[in-house]
């Protein structure tokens, strides 16, 4: 396969790696959602682009082989030898709830053949889990699937998730890959550390907490932040909570705020939180969130079965970007180190990432993750 | 610039180089790694510090809520020892209950649990029970919640009485119990549950000892408990039954005999109220062994009933009579039975018996009526001599209503003032004076009329009213001659006599000292008060009449016998006794006229009297004739009618 990126910064565009004779089959671009609002964009990546569907999302963050960048947008150019792609998009208004319209997207993508799903989502009013739900129950059993909520820097105002155009703003696009030559490899890891005790939720709706051991959630989070409480809600990214339910001990999934309501003094997280769950304060260290990364990058090499990474799509959270600051790259680097120098890498700092925790489990929402999908084909 | 920066800065003397951009960037980008790392180590550490508060109160509530939670543990244990005491408690209770418990299902009786006592009372191991059930007392639950009992088998669904409890008894019942039968006082409560069954929880007294008594009770409330026959009640009881049946034909006849035995009074005084009342045990022993009455005190059984009323009465009423004559045989045959001596206490005692008897066939009439005519009949045994059956017919009613009314009357005569006395004179034939007056009782019956001596003695004797009017006699014969002696010391009679009834003489010296006392009293001499006694009264019990006859002589008192003649005594038998006069009775002079040998007689009488050195005296003199054969005997004195009547006292004495 050959991958090869196109990048807009600051008015320039540059292009980085050689465009194949027949051109892509499929363009990712990740950017921030001003630029890609517009058209005259657009114009632009399917001059570039003229063979290949075009699909890509606002991001708090975008990741290319060249680092982290708020700015900067980034289209990923890829031609596979013998493998094909098939792309698919519905709108949250055509399904009756979230689940009802993951199910839709995935159906929407023929099943013959398919081996993995890529998916970008609008991230600010889709409940995540009912999403991914939604999704597996769409899609033939053994397919995995992967991707991310469209970010909007820190603003967490307006997302977008994009399919050869602009338009329309409120939707999901699904990209499924198909061909037995293709190896795909996922890795998801997160580096946070649940402290403190364990709260329950005592009131919540879907996604919207309202009390934590009847105290309101936007209380507690103002204690801990402190002065960084004027910087809500994205300072709570700083304290992600890990839910798990009652009597399950499995693994707490990791979820983020993603929105807040003074009013009424609730917190929207990016997945659910349901009455009854347990839940603990999350804190991180860069050295484990770094380390993290590397895992999720190891993970999905050994995937790949022997193979080498070829393209590796990271979908990072804005959670990470948030707290690591200018170290942030460290990840990246990370998630290079594991893969190889041979990789390119593409991804964005999103609002919630999806994938399965390990090989073999389904695919869930997760927040303040590392996701890594990488692609080769024989 | 971070301060550590900008003081790394001028450390290395690098100020300068913050003039270029490039640099300048550089070193914000540093400085602001600084600051993020400053903010990190910030937010951890205030994070931490909430952390470990939030950990501190966590502990803090956890530890409260577990001392709580020790504390409700506690208590829960109290509450459980609590628990198991009232547990055996209530089994200490329920087993040792003097009452039997058990609780089973209905209608059939599966026992669900029981006492020890409930075992014991059933003579059954709780094997046992728990195989046999209590089918017995399930039917008896039953019967006694009766309507409200169980729904029937067809109403399907929820019971109407499901969760409700019914309370039964107390009631008696019988049940079996071992080889026999248990009297039981049960009650206690029915559960009707919700599904539809039903269990009853009873509680078991055993009341066969109770019973027992009560019926030992009732017996002995039908019989006298000194002899075992019936009582008064039982008998009547079976007399109206026997009455009944003759009016509906079931039966033909009855007798009833009254029974009544003298002496008994004179054993209780003699020798007690124990050989009394051996007395009486020995009569009804012979009673029943004549009879062959049976024991069934039962009022429905018809054999014949012995009953002991009280006292010395005692009542038969026969059954099984074959014919009216039948009734005086039987009754004679009891007379004959009853006659020989008793043995009471080593002494031989005779008791005869006076019958009164009345048998059916007369017109109907009721139990205590047909008591009354045996009663009258046997009266009228007794006045008649004793030792003998009276069959009662209706002029008794007459007779003995009279004979009542006199004894019940007499007893007011006296202290209403209709008694009086009438003085007859006694005269020296040889000088017509006047020797004496006998003082002599009259009676005037507001009802009856005159009631005439003859009559009302023997009656007063009967009830011992005698010794009241004795004693009246004495005290108005004695005060009434000394008033004609103050009235007239000249012309007064010498003596006042006056008769003594055998009772008198029964109550030997107690008599003696009355007549003492009557005379103090009256402050009359003693030798102006005679002394009359019957021959019979003195022949009753010679030793004990001639202690009685020497004391009073001893007195001073005058002593006269009267009615000689009269008795079978020997005629040697005057001789020791301190008899001043010997009052020759009237028949003497009325066989005078009869025969030869009356004057003969009379003759004889007055001889040995006067040889004897007693004065003597004839009674009933009605004719001048009689006096002059008198007179030409040698008789004393005389009295009589030809001589003078028995008149009341006037102002002064009566003159011949």
């Amino acid at each position: 396969m050959q991958v090869f990126t196109h990048t807009l910064e600051g008015g320039v565009w540059t292009r980085r790696g050689d465009v194949p004779p027949l051109g892509a089959q499929l363009a990712l671009a990740f950017g921030p959602r001003a630029l890609l609002a517009q058209e005259s964009t657009w114009e632009r990546l399917r001059a570039l682009h003229p063979q290949a569907r075009i699909v890509g999302c606002s991001t708090a963050g975008q990741i290319t082989d060249s680092g982290v960048h708020d700015e900067l947008l980034a289209c990923t150019g890829v031609r596979f030898d013998h493998s094909s792609v098939a792309v698919a998009s519905a709108r949250p208004d055509e399904g009756a709830d979230c689940q009802a319209f993951g199910r839709l997207l995935a159906e929407r993508l023929p099943a013959e053949g398919l081996r993995h799903v890529f998916v970008l989502s609008e991230g600010l009013t889709v409940n995540g889990s009912a999403f991914a739900q939604g999704l597996l129950s769409g899609l033939p059993a053994g397919v995995a699937v992967t991707g991310g909520l469209a970010g909007d820097g820190a603003r967490f105002e307006h997302t977008v998730a994009c399919l050869d155009g602009p338009e329309p703003s409120q939707q999901a696009v699904a990209i499924g890959f198909y061909g037995e030559r293709l190896r795909i490899g996922y890795g998801c890891a997160g580096g946070w550390e649940p402290f403190g005790i364990e709260r329950r939720v005592t009131r919540s709706e879907g996604n919207v907490l309202w009390e934590l051991d009847g105290e309101p959630a936007l209380d507690l989070y103002r204690r801990y932040l402190g002065p960084q409480a004027a910087e809500l809600p994205a300072s709570g990214l700083l304290f992600p909570l890990a839910v798990r339910p009652m009597d399950e001990d499995r693994e707490p999934l990791v979820r983020t705020i993603l929105g807040m309501d003074e009013q009424n003094r609730t917190l929207t997280f990016a997945g659910d939180v349901p009455v009854g769950h347990k839940a603990r304060l999350m804190k991180s260290r860069l050295e484990s969130l770094v380390d993290g990364a590397q895992g999720a990058g190891e993970a999905a090499h050994k995937g790949l079965a022997g193979g080498r990474s070829e393209l590796a799509l990271l979908v990072s959270c804005v959670g990470r970007k948030i707290v690591m600051k200018q170290r942030v790259e460290e990840e990246v680097e990370a998630v290079r180190e594991a893969l190889g120098p041979q990789a390119t890498i593409a991804g964005f700092y999103s609002y919630g990432e999806l994938s399965p925790l390990n090989t073999g489990m389904p695919c869930e929402l997760h927040n303040q993750t590392m996701t890594v999908t990488v692609l080769a084909e024989d | 610039m971070h301060p550590l920066l900008a003081r790394q800065v001028r450390k290395a003397g690098l100020g300068t180089l913050l003039e270029r951009p490039e640099v300048s960037a550089f070193l914000e980008r540093v400085s602001d790694a600084y600051g993020a790392a400053d903010e990190d180590r910030r937010l951890l550490e205030h994070s931490l510090n909430l952390a470990s508060d939030e950990l501190f109160q966590r502990n803090r509530s956890l530890e409260a809520e577990l001392a709580q939670r020790i504390e409700l543990r506690q208590k829960l244990d109290a509450s459980a020892l609590e628990v198991e005491a009232n547990e055996r408690r209530y089994h200490a209770l329920f087993e040792l209950s003097p009452v039997g418990i058990v609780a089973f299902t209905l209608p059939d009786g599966h026992v669900l649990q029981s006492n020890d006592m409930l075992l014991r009372l059933a003579s059954l191991s709780r094997e046992q029970l728990q195989e046999q059930g209590c089918p017995e007392l399930a039917q008896a639950v039953m019967a006694e919640l009766g309507d409200d009992a169980l729904p029937a088998a067809e109403v399907a669904g929820a019971a109407p009485g499901a969760g409700r409890i019914q309370q039964f008894g107390p009631c008696e019942r019988q049940v079996s119990a071992g080889a026999g039968r248990l009297h039981v006082m049960i009650s206690g409560i029915c559960v009707h549950q919700a599904d539809g069954r039903s269990m009853a929880w009873v509680i078991l007294q055993d009341i066969s000892e109770r019973k027992a008594t009560e019926h030992r009770l009732a017996e002995a409330a039908r019989s006298d408990r000194l002899t075992g026959l019936a009582n008064r009640a039982s008998f009547m009881e079976r007399l109206e039954r026997a009455i009944a049946r003759i009016a509906e034909g079931q039966q033909q006849r009855y007798a009833v005999m009254f029974l009544d035995f003298d002496r008994f009074k004179l054993v209780n005084d003699t020798l007690g109220h124990q050989a009394g009342d051996e007395l009486l045990v020995a009569i009804a022993g012979r009673l029943r062994s004549e009879l062959r009455a049976s024991d069934a005190l039962a009022p429905d059984s018809l054999g014949n009933v012995i009953s002991r009323f009280g006292g010395d009465e005692f009542l038969v009423l026969i059954n099984d009579l074959r014919s009216d004559n039948d009734a005086l045989r039987i009754a004679d045959r009891l007379l004959a039975a009853l006659t020989p001596a008793y043995t009471i206490r080593g002494s031989e005692v005779h008791s005869t018996a006076s019958i009164g008897l009345v048998t059916s066939g007369s017109p109907v009439i009721d139990a205590e009526e047909v008591v009354r005519n045996a009663d009258l009949a046997m009266y009228e045994a007794k006045r008649a001599g004793r030792a003998r059956v009276v069959r009662f017919n209706e002029s008794m009613h007459e007779r003995v209503t009279r004979h009542v009314m006199i004894e019940n009357s007499l007893r007011r005569a006296l202290a209403d003032g209709q008694l009086r006395l009438v003085y007859q004179p006694i005269i020296e034939l040889a000088t017509q004076r006047l020797v004496s007056v006998e003082a002599l009782m009259r009676w005037h019956h507001p009802d009856l009329g005159e009631v005439p001596p003859s009559e009302f003695i023997p009656i007063a004797e009967e009830s011992r009213l005698i010794l009241q009017l004795g004693l009246w006699l004495q005290r108005t014969a004695c005060e009434q001659l000394r008033r004609w002696q103050q009235a007239d010391p000249e012309g007064a009679p010498p003596t006042v006599s006056i008769n003594v009834s055998q009772a008198e003489m029964a109550h030997g010296l107690q008599f003696v000292e009355q007549v003492d006392t009557v005379l103090r009293e009256t402050g009359l001499p003693p030798h102006c008060l005679q002394l009359e006694v019957t021959e019979r009264e003195v022949s009753r019990d010679l030793k004990g009449s001639l202690v009685l006859l020497n004391a009073l002589h001893t007195l001073g008192v005058k002593l006269a016998m009267d009615d000689f003649g009269t008795g079978t005594s020997a005629l040697g038998f005057l001789r020791g006794y301190p008899f001043d006069t010997v009052k020759i009775d009237r028949s003497f002079l009325h066989d005078l006229v009869n025969s030869a040998d009356g004057l003969a007689v009379l003759h004889a009488a007055v001889n040995l009297v006067e040889n004897l050195g007693m004065a003597s005296v004839a009674e009933g003199v009605e004719s001048a004739s009689q006096l002059a054969v008198l007179q030409s005997l040698g008789c004393r004195y005389a009295q009589g009618f030809f001589l003078g009547r028995p008149q009341p006292p006037g102002e002064s004495a009566p003159h011949a």
